[in-house]
C-alpha cells in the first residue's frame, strides 16, 4: 500500500554526488531576467545503472521543455554539442537510469547522439551530471539551459540555489493497484508554494488529475538567486498511496530528514525568476499576512503593509483615503498602484490627482501584493512619491468555489471564482456582487465586479500570454461630514446624516472597465510587452461645507447647498515593454540590465457644479474641461553583484508628461464686470522628470542585510493648474533611507524564517507638496514639505501554523514654507514649522493567525484557524492647528475548514470603537443659527462593530 | 539595543520639538461707553443739544479677520463672537460674551447689528433685544433755545444683501494674547456729530430723512462703535 513512497525513499537514498539540474531563472511578476545557472548539485541520483523501481523519485527527471524553447537558438550551438565525445558515452547509462522513471525515457533513448547537445561544458567534471537522454535535449542549445554558449561560460554563479521540497505529500489511489508515478513539471512561486502545474499529455487522466491535486500542498524552499527567493519550475514525481491510508506529510515523519533527500533524484529545476525585485528592507511582498485577520476586501489587504492606513470615508463608491509612511495619498496621489502591471491612478483627475478606487478587487483572487515603500525601483513612475503598490492576480485553489457572507446593516456578499483544473494559477474567473444598508444613516449600496485573466502558452516555448479583463459597477449614498461640535451637542448621531435634504443627496458612483494583453517571453534573456486599455466614469454629489456658496455665475443665487457635483470620464490606453539582459561580467563582477519603456494616453473629460437637491438643479458651473494628457517612460536599471556580499541596484527614469488642455469656463468673466472675452481657456505644457533611484545592499552576515537607498521620483501635477508653456512643475521628491534586515536562515514550519526584522530609517523631501481642501473637495498646494521616520517590521513564525507581523511606522512630517498669506488667502490653513495634517505620527499594526488541523471527520480534516488584528494611529494634526485624537481598532475571526466547506465569523472594530475614519478642519454652515466661519473639526465616522459570517464551497 | 533607543529617542524628541501653531484663545468682550455717565448732553449738527438718556446698539456677530479687507476675503476668520450683545452707550463698559479666537495676526474685522442674512435665509433675521428688533436706540430730549423736543429713535440696520455682513472695517494689525480683551465702546459724540435733528422734526418720523442717514453713516462708517484691543498694563 505504501510501496511508492518506501521506494521512493529507497531511491533517494541512493544518492550519488553527481547528477544535475538545469537552471533559467525566470521571473514571475516583471519581465525577465533570464540567467541560466549551471550548478551540479547532486540530489538522490542512483549511481548504478540499474532501472530504478516503479515510484523512485525523479530519476532521470529532466526538464523537456527547453528543447522546445530552445528550437530557435539550435543551429547555432548545434555544432558544439557534437564535440563531446565524452559525454555522448556517458547517454547509455543515463537513458537506462531515467527509462523507468520518465515516459519520455523511451523517446530519448532513440535519440542520435550528434543530436545531442554539449551538456556539461561549464561544469566542474566532479559536479558534472550524468546526462540523461532527455538531459542532452535540455541541453540543446537553449535560452535556458546551460548548454547555450554565453560570456560567462564556466563560472560558478554566485548565490544561486534551486527549490527543495520541504514537505510532499503522496497523491491518494482509490483502487486497488497503484499507478506509476507521475512526473509533471510544477511552478514554485517565491514562497515555495506550488502555483501551476503544468498540463503534460496525460493532463486528462485521474492519475494527472490525483497528482495535481496533491502537489498543491507541497512546500518548497524556493529557489534564490543572489540570496533573493524567486520563482522556478521543476520537475518533480508524485507517487501515489492507497487513499485509505494517506501518507502522512513528510515533514510531520520524517523531520530528521533533510528536504533534499526526499526532494529526490534528479530532479531539474528550470529557474526563471531573474529580476531582483527586492530593493530593501522597505520592499515588502505581502502574501500570508493577507489572511490573518479578517480582509473584507483589497483594501484591507493592503493595509497589512506597514506604516499604511486605508479607509473609505466617502462612501462605498468613492476611492479609498491612503495614508503611507507619512504621506497623505489621498486616493492615489502619493502611491502608484497597480494590479498585474495595469497602474490604477487616474492622472488629473477631478476629485485629486492620481485618484484610484480599489472596490473592483475581489479579494478571493488576491494572491499577493508588492508593496514598495519609498523610491528605490527605476520601474516606478508617477505617482511614486510614498511608493508603490502592485497588486497580483491567481487562484491556488482549481476549480469552482462559490462564497456568500452576510452580516450586520444587511451586508451580503456573493462571490464565485471559477479556475479551470489544469491551468495555471493565473487563469480564472471571479465575480462578486455585494449591497449594504450601510452602517448608520445614508450609506446604503452596492457595487459589483468581475475580473477575468486567462493565460496561455508557456513562457519555455516562446510567449506566455495573458488577457485580464475587469468589469466594475458601483454606487453608494455617502454621509458625509459631520460636525465634531454637532456630534457632541447632541444635534446629531456619530453615524448620522445631516438632517438635511442637500446632505441626503450625497452619494457615489463609479464604473470601470480595464483590459490588458501582456506577453512575455523568459529564457536567457527575456521580454514582456503588454497594453491597456481603460475606460473609469466617476461621479460623486458631496457637499463638505453645508451652505456657503454663492453662484459664481449668477450671484443673485445663493444658499442653495454646498453639494458639490464632480464627474470625470478617462478614457486610457497605455503600452509597456521591458528587455532584461543576459549576465553579463566575469569574476566577482556579474549582473543584468534591463530596459523599460512605457508610453500613455489619457483622453480625460472633466466637470464640476453646485447642484441643488432633491432634483438635482445645476445652479452653478465650477468646472468644465477636457485633458489630454500623455506620459512617455523610459528607464534602465541594473542589476550588479560585486561579490556574494556587495550588491548594487538601480538607475535612472526618464518622464516626459505632456498637457494639452481645454477649460471652457476659464478665464471667467464675473457679472459686475464688462465683457469683452468669452469663456475659455485652452494652453498646453511639457516637462521632464529625470530620476535616479539606487539600492546597495551589503551581507555582513547569513543572517543580516544592510540595505542604502537612494531616489528621486515625481509625481504630475493636475492639469488644469498649469499654465500656458509652463514648463511642467513635477513635484520632485527625494528619498533616502538606511536599513537592516534580520532573519534566522533556518526556515520554520513554512519555508520562511522563524524570525524577520527590518528596520528602515528614512528621509523624504518634496519640492512642492499638496493638502486636502475640504472647501474644493480637492488638494491646494502647501509648499515644500520634509519627513523624517523610521518603519519596523517583525515576523514570527514560532510553530506550525501560528504567524504573527508587528510593524511600527514614526514619521514626522513638517511643512517647510506654506506659501505666505495674500488677498486670496489671507488666512492660510498651514504654518511654517507645523505638522502635516491628517497624518499620524506613530502607525503601529498587529496580526497574528493560527491555524491548526484538529481531527478527521468522515476521511476529511477539519481545521480551525483564529486570527487577530490590532491597528493604532496617534492623534493626527489638522488644519488650523487641530487635531483628532488616537485611534484603536481590534479586528478578529475565526474559521473552520472541512472538506469542502470553508466557514468564517469575523468580527471588525471588536471593541465598537467610535472614531472617526478621517477628520478634517474647515469652516461650515449647517445649522439654521448664525454662521460660523472659525474652522471647525468635521469627521466621517469609521465602521462601527460589524459582524460577518461567511461560507465558501469548493466544488 | 542602544542604537535603538537612540534613535526613538531621536525621532521621538525632534518631532514634539517640530510641533508649532497658533494657540486657540477665549477672550472677554468689554462693552459699554465710551463716555460713561448717567446722562450725556451733546450737540447735533445743525446746533441742537440732545441730551442722551438712552443709548443703545444692538451688535454682533462679530469675526476679525486675518486680511486687510473684511467681506469676501473673510470666509475664514481668525476669531469671532456669534452672539448679539447691546452695547449701552451709558454705562461703563463690562464684560458681555467672549470671543474665540486665533493667537495670530488680525487686520480687520465685520460684524452686524442685531440683524443677520445667511445665504439661504429670504429675509433677514432679527436677533436684536431691542424693542421692535432695532438696531439702535438712541433716546433723549434735543433743545435748541427754548424749544425742547424729546426724541426716541430706533431703526434697523440690516447687512445690504444676504450672506453678508453690515459693516466691514480695517484695524490694526495685532496679536491677540491670551490676556487681551477686545473693547466694543459706543462713542455718542462720534455718533450725533454728524447727525442733522432738523429734519427729523420737519418730517415728523425718521424714515428717509437726512437724520437717519447720518445716524446710519456714523454707525457704518464713522467709528461710532470703536472697537480696540485693551491690552494689559505692562506693569
Amino acid at each position: 500500500m505504501r510501496r511508492g513512497h518506501e521506494e521512493a525513499e529507497e531511491s533517494a537514498s541512493k544518492k550519488t554526488n553527481q547528477t544535475e539540474f538545469t537552471i533559467a531563472i525566470l521571473s514571475a511578476q516583471r519581465f525577465i531576467l533570464t540567467v541560466i545557472l549551471g550548478c551540479g548539485l547532486v540530489f538522490g541520483k542512483p549511481a548504478h545503472a540499474e532501472e530504478p523501481p516503479p515510484g523512485a523519485f525523479g530519476a532521470g527527471a529532466v526538464v523537456e521543455e527547453a528543447p522546445r524553447e530552445a528550437e530557435g537558438d539550435a543551429a547555432a550551438d548545434e555544432g558544439e554539442s557534437e564535440t563531446e565525445p565524452a559525454d555522448t558515452e556517458a547517454a547509455p547509462e543515463a537513458a537506462d537510469r531515467s527509462r523507468g522513471a520518465s515516459d519520455e525515457a523511451e523517446e530519448t533513448e532513440h535519440a542520435e547522439p550528434t543530436e545531442r547537445a554539449e551538456p556539461t561544458e561549464r561544469a566542474e567534471p566532479t559536479e558534472r551530471a550524468e546526462p540523461t537522454e532527455q538531459a542532452r535535449e535540455a541541453e540543446e542549445p537553449s535560452s535556458d539551459d546551460f548548454g547555450s554558449e554565453r560570456p560567462n561560460e564556466g563560472a560558478p554563479i554566485p548565490q544561486t540555489s534551486p527549490p527543495t521540497i520541504l514537505s510532499s505529500t503522496p497523491a491518494p489511489w482509490p483502487h486497488a493497484e497503484l499507478p506509476a508515478p507521475q512526473r509533471v513539471l510544477v511552478h514554485i512561486d517565491a514562497s515555495g508554494r506550488v502555483m501551476h502545474v503544468h498540463p503534460s499529455a496525460d493532463a486528462d487522466t485521474p492519475e494527472f488529475a490525483m497528482a495535481s491535486a496533491a502537489l498543491r500542498a507541497w512546500r518548497f524552499n524556493p529557489a534564490r538567486v543572489l540570496g533573493t527567493a524567486v520563482e522556478s519550475r521543476v520537475h518533480v514525481e508524485v507517487h501515489f498511496v492507497h487513499s485509505e491510508a494517506p501518507e502522512p506529510t513528510r515533514s510531520q515523519t520524517a523531520p530528521d530528514v533533510t528536504p533534499e533527500d526526499d526532494f529526490g533524484a534528479g530532479a531539474a529545476v528550470d529557474l526563471e525568476e531573474a529580476r531582483n525585485e527586492s530593493r530593501g528592507p522597505s520592499d515588502f511582498e505581502l502574501d500570508e499576512e493577507l489572511r490573518l485577520a479578517p480582509s473584507r476586501d483589497a483594501a484591507d489587504m493592503l493595509g497589512r503593509a506597514p506604516g499604511l492606513y486605508i479607509d473609505r470615508p466617502v462612501g462605498g463608491a468613492v476611492g479609498h483615503r491612503i495614508m503611507l509612511r507619512g504621506f497623505d495619498a489621498e486616493h492615489g496621489q502619493d502611491i502608484a498602484v497597480s494590479v498585474e502591471g495595469a497602474s490604477l491612478n487616474q492622472r488629473s483627475h477631478i476629485h485629486g490627482q492620481g485618484y484610484l478606487d480599489l472596490s473592483f478587487l475581489i479579494p478571493e483572487v488576491i494572491s499577493s501584493i508588492r508593496v514598495t515603500e519609498g523610491i528605490t525601483d527605476p520601474e516606478q513612475g508617477d505617482f511614486a512619491v510614498a511608493g508603490s503598490a502592485d497588486f497580483r492576480l491567481g487562484s491556488a485553489h482549481r476549480g469552482m468555489r462559490l462564497a456568500g457572507s452576510y452580516g450586520s446593516f444587511n451586508t451580503g456578499r456573493l462571490a464565485a471564482v471559477w479556475a479551470p483544473e489544469g491551468a495555471h494559477e493565473d487563469s480564472f474567473a471571479a465575480l462578486q456582487l455585494s449591497r449594504t444598508d450601510g452602517f448608520g444613516q445614508n450609506r446604503s449600496g452596492a457595487h459589483g465586479s468581475f475580473i477575468g485573466q486567462v493565460g496561455f502558452g508557456e513562457h519555455s516555448a516562446g510567449y506566455r500570454h495573458r488577457i485580464l479583463a475587469v468589469a466594475h459597477a458601483s454606487r453608494y449614498s455617502s454621509a458625509g461630514v459631520l460636525r465634531e461640535e454637532d456630534i457632541l451637542e447632541g444635534r446629531v448621531g456619530f453615524y448620522d446624516v445631516y438632517d438635511d435634504t442637500s446632505a441626503r443627496a450625497q452619494s457615489g458612483s463609479a464604473n470601470k472597465i480595464l483590459l490588458r494583453y501582456s506577453a512575455e517571453r523568459r529564457g536567457e534573456s527575456s521580454t514582456r510587452f503588454g497594453i491597456t486599455l481603460g475606460y473609469d466614469r466617476f461621479r460623486l454629489q458631496q457637499n463638505f461645507t453645508g451652505y456657503v456658496e454663492r453662484s459664481r455665475e449668477m450671484p443673485d443665487w445663493r444658499g442653495r447647498g454646498d453639494l458639490n457635483e464632480q464627474r470625470n470620464g478617462t478614457f486610457s490606453v497605455a503600452a509597456d515593454a521591458r528587455y532584461r539582459s543576459a549576465p553579463f561580467g566575469a569574476g566577482a563582477l556579474r549582473g543584468t540590465y534591463e530596459l523599460g519603456f512605457s508610453g500613455r494616453l489619457d483622453l480625460i473629460e472633466q466637470g464640476a457644479s453646485l447642484i441643488q437637491a432633491p432634483q438635482n438643479e445645476i445652479w452653478d458651473e465650477r468646472v468644465d474641461a477636457s485633458i489630454q494628457q500623455t506620459d512617455i517612460g523610459a528607464y534602465v536599471d541594473f542589476d550588479l553583484s560585486f561579490s556574494d556580499k556587495l550588491f548594487v541596484r538601480g538607475g535612472v527614469r526618464a518622464d516626459l508628461l505632456h498637457f494639452d488642455i481645454d477649460d471652457r469656463i476659464g478665464n471667467f468673466v464675473p457679472n459686475f464686470r464688462r465683457e469683452t472675452i468669452l469663456p475659455g481657456h485652452r494652453r498646453s505644457a511639457i516637462g521632464v522628470a529625470v530620476g535616479p533611484r539606487l539600492t546597495v545592499e551589503a551581507v555582513p552576515h547569513e543572517n543580516a542585510r544592510i540595505h542604502f537607498a537612494y531616489g528621486e521620483g515625481f509625481r504630475s501635477p493636475q492639469a488644469r493648474t498649469l499654465e500656458d508653456a509652463e514648463t511642467t512643475p513635477f513635484t520632485r521628491v527625494r528619498n533616502v533611507e538606511l536599513g537592516v534586515a534580520l532573519q534566522t536562515v533556518a526556515p520554520s514550519w513554512g519555508d520562511k524564517p522563524v524570525f524577520e526584522l527590518s528596520a528602515a530609517g528614512h528621509f523624504t523631501q518634496l519640492s512642492d507638496d499638496v493638502a486636502f481642501e475640504a472647501a474644493e473637495a480637492s488638494v491646494t498646494r502647501i509648499g515644500p514639505t520634509r519627513r523624517i521616520g523610521l518603519t519596523s517590521r517583525l515576523t514570527v513564525r514560532p510553530l506550525e501554523g501560528l504567524l504573527g507581523t508587528l510593524s511600527f511606522t514614526y514619521v514626522d512630517a513638517t511643512l517647510l514654507e506654506p506659501p505666505p498669506a495674500s488677498a486670496e488667502e489671507p488666512n492660510p490653513a498651514f504654518s511654517e514649522g507645523a505638522r502635516l495634517p491628517y497624518i499620524a505620527p506613530w502607525t503601529l499594526r498587529a496580526d497574528v493567525g493560527y491555524r491548526r488541523a484538529i481531527t478527521d471527520i468522515a476521511g476529511e480534516e477539519l481545521s480551525l484557524r483564529a486570527g487577530f488584528g490590532y491597528l493604532f494611529l496617534s492623534d493626527r494634526p489638522l488644519p488650523f492647528n487641530q487635531q483628532t485624537p488616537a485611534v484603536h481598532r481590534m479586528d478578529a475571526s475565526i474559521g473552520a475548514t472541512w472538506s469542502r466547506f470553508d466557514l468564517t465569523l469575523s468580527v471588525q472594530n471588536l471593541l465598537d470603537s467610535q472614531y472617526a475614519s478621517f477628520a478634517y478642519s474647515f469652516a461650515s454652515h449647517w445649522d439654521d443659527g448664525t454662521r460660523s466661519r472659525r474652522p471647525a473639526n468635521h469627521i466621517t465616522a469609521a465602521a462601527p462593530r460589524s459582524i460577518e459570517l461567511r461560507l465558501e464551497i469548493s466544488l | 539595543m542602544r542604537h535603538w533607543i537612540a534613535i526613538c529617542a531621536f525621532v521621538t524628541l525632534t518631532g514634539c520639538a517640530l510641533e508649532t501653531g497658533a494657540d486657540e484663545l477665549a477672550l472677554p468682550v468689554i462693552a459699554g461707553g465710551s463716555e460713561a455717565r448717567e446722562t450725556l448732553i451733546l450737540e447735533s449738527a445743525d446746533g441742537w443739544s440732545l441730551d442722551i438718556e438712552e443709548a443703545r446698539v444692538a451688535f454682533g456677530a462679530l469675526y476679525l479677520c486675518a486680511s486687510e479687507m473684511a467681506g469676501d476675503f473673510c470666509e475664514v476668520a481668525r476669531g469671532e463672537m456669534l452672539e448679539t450683545i447691546v452695547i449701552d452707550g451709558l454705562a461703563a463698559p463690562e464684560e458681555v460674551a467672549t470671543l474665540f479666537v486665533e493667537s495670530a495676526d488680525v487686520r480687520s474685522l465685520m460684524f452686524d447689528l442685531g440683524i443677520r442674512h445667511e445665504l439661504r435665509e429670504t429675509d433677514p433675521v432679527t436677533l436684536s433685544p431691542l424693542p421692535e428688533g432695532a438696531s439702535v436706540l438712541l433716546r433723549g430730549n434735543a433743545s435748541r433755545e427754548d424749544r425742547v423736543e424729546p426724541f426716541e429713535f430706533a431703526f434697523r440696520i440690516e447687512p445690504l444683501q444676504a450672506g453678508t455682513t453690515t459693516v466691514r472695517r480695517s484695524m490694526e494689525t495685532h496679536t491677540p494674547a491670551a490676556t487681551d480683551q477686545l473693547l466694543v465702546e459706543l462713542n455718542l459724540a462720534n455718533l450725533v456729530r454728524e447727525m442733522r435733528f432738523s429734519p427729523y422734526l420737519e418730517a415728523g418720523t425718521l424714515e428717509d430723512t437726512q437724520t437717519l442717514r447720518a445716524l446710519r453713516l456714523a454707525i457704518m462708517a464713522q467709528r461710532a462703535i470703536e472697537i480696540s484691543w485693551n491690552e494689559p498694563s505692562q506693569e
